[in-house]
């Protein structure tokens, strides 16, 4: 793998470096993560607003 | 180690799971292809949190597990002999061949060892110029460049007593041979992110537009699967089927261009016999003519072998995700890890042998 700089992180298998691994791409993947459900938090989801308030457990709280 | 376990954060899988839950309006069945992904789903349990509507196949991508019966027992023949060095990776071992597996071999007098590089093998065979060296060289497209690179080493520093036994497998026409499979209920994949690592992503687009299903390269933490699958339902249901990249810390499009050129001049494609499963035209790799001489299968005669399998073991079902491990009946009774009577139950990426590290008590008990 040509091109990875000193202190940056490679994927290794048997020996071998497969990948350059991208902080900068893994940075912003958990900020795509972290930025989940945030709009909707915000904005409310429609079906699940009118859901909670007519007292029918919506989709997502059905989980046990 | 950076970025290992911020990828597996509590809190944001529980958001990766809502969104997932507030998508799935029907059933759906996604196939990982990667034996990897297999166990990082069992061990972290992600396929009990997910909706139960969202049905996980179990693929073939096992590299021990696929690897044919009739090489497995070349392998025995030519580490049983003297004056071999048989070399292998570890999970290798234990693999039952027709009547025999390289740790009874090894208990026999034959002379195998474990290593956990092709690198180990060729250095032995500098060290040891009288015995001939063989390396058990199986695997997938992330596996593939290692060997490539120790046979070419081998040949640019001339050594004449390594030799490679491959029996290389290609992700990509397993896939097709699973969509054309009369009995295939997959609807979309999870494509192996460490595969892709090497060889990019540019052999899926036409999977996807031939067979119509959703491919989304993933990685192997639970956010990464997490992600992977909450794209792939995203786009079943909106009736899409694209290619989508959700391991691009260590996927570029490309791939490893340099690993990709090691693999073109050392091996070229060829049929392949996925054990459990068949043989799947241009589904593997072997040697080269240039590299031919380093060939074992070509160094040792092993030709006409018999084969045999088990008649009680159910491991291609498995491989081809038709059932799941426990419903094996011989699963964690006779077919154990310790005593495996398929390659399922052996490796650290067989859908067997995951279901018996992470499940066996619920699966045994309730199965009473």
């Amino acid at each position: 793998v040509p091109d990875v700089p000193v202190g940056g992180w490679v994927i290794v298998h048997v020996g071998f470096a497969i990948q350059h691994l991208d902080e900068e791409s893994a940075r912003q993947t958990l900020e795509t993560f972290e930025q989940l459900g945030v709009l909707e938090e915000e904005f409310g989801d429609g079906f699940t607003r009118a859901a909670r308030a007519a007292g029918v457990s919506a989709p997502e709280e059905a989980r046990s | 180690v950076k970025y290992l376990e911020e990828f597996a954060n509590p809190e944001l899988a529980g958001r990766l799971l809502d969104q997932i839950r507030a998508v799935t309006t029907r059933r759906w069945a996604l196939m990982e292809v990667c034996g990897g992904q297999t166990h990082s789903l069992i061990r972290h349990g992600i396929d009990q949190l997910l909706p139960d509507s969202i049905d996980m196949i179990h693929g073939p991508g096992c590299p021990v597990c696929v690897t044919p019966l009739e090489v497995i027992d070349k392998a025995l023949e030519i580490a049983a002999r003297p004056g071999v060095v048989f070399c292998s990776f570890g999970d290798m071992l234990r693999v039952p061949g027709s009547s025999s597996d390289l740790f009874r071999v090894k208990g026999a007098g034959g002379d195998v060892r474990v290593v956990y590089s092709p690198l180990d093998a060729l250095r032995l065979a500098r060290e040891d110029p009288d015995r001939e060296v063989v390396f058990f060289g199986i695997g997938f497209e992330t596996t593939a460049p290692a060997n490539a690179m120790t046979v070419h080493q081998a040949k640019r520093l001339g050594v004449r007593n390594f030799s490679l036994l491959v029996s290389h497998v290609l992700v990509p026409p397993a896939i097709a041979a699973i969509m054309e499979s009369p009995s295939c209920r997959v609807q979309g994949f999870l494509a192996a992110g460490h595969v892709c690592s090497v060889m990019g992503t540019a052999e899926y687009p036409p999977l996807a537009e031939r067979y119509r299903v959703p491919i989304v390269v993933t990685g192997f933490e639970p956010l990464d699967l997490l992600e992977g699958i909450r794209r792939a339902v995203l786009q079943l249901e909106s009736g899409r089927h694209e290619v989508e990249n959700a391991y691009r810390r260590v996927v570029p499009p490309e791939g490893n261009p340099a690993a990709k050129a090691m693999l073109e001049d050392v091996f070229e494609v060829t049929d392949r016999a996925w054990r459990g499963i068949g043989v799947i035209p241009r589904s593997g790799w072997r040697l080269s003519e240039r590299y031919r001489e380093f060939d074992a299968e070509h160094r040792f005669d092993v030709g006409g072998i018999a084969t045999a399998e088990s008649s009680v073991c159910r491991s291609g079902e498995v491989l081809q995700g038709l059932i799941k491990p426990h419903e094996c009946a011989a699963f964690g009774r006779e077919c154990t890890p310790r005593n495996p009577l398929g390659a399922t139950m052996v490796s650290s990426e067989g859908a067997c042998a995951a279901y018996y590290q992470y499940r066996r008590l619920e699966l045994v008990d309730s199965r009473g």
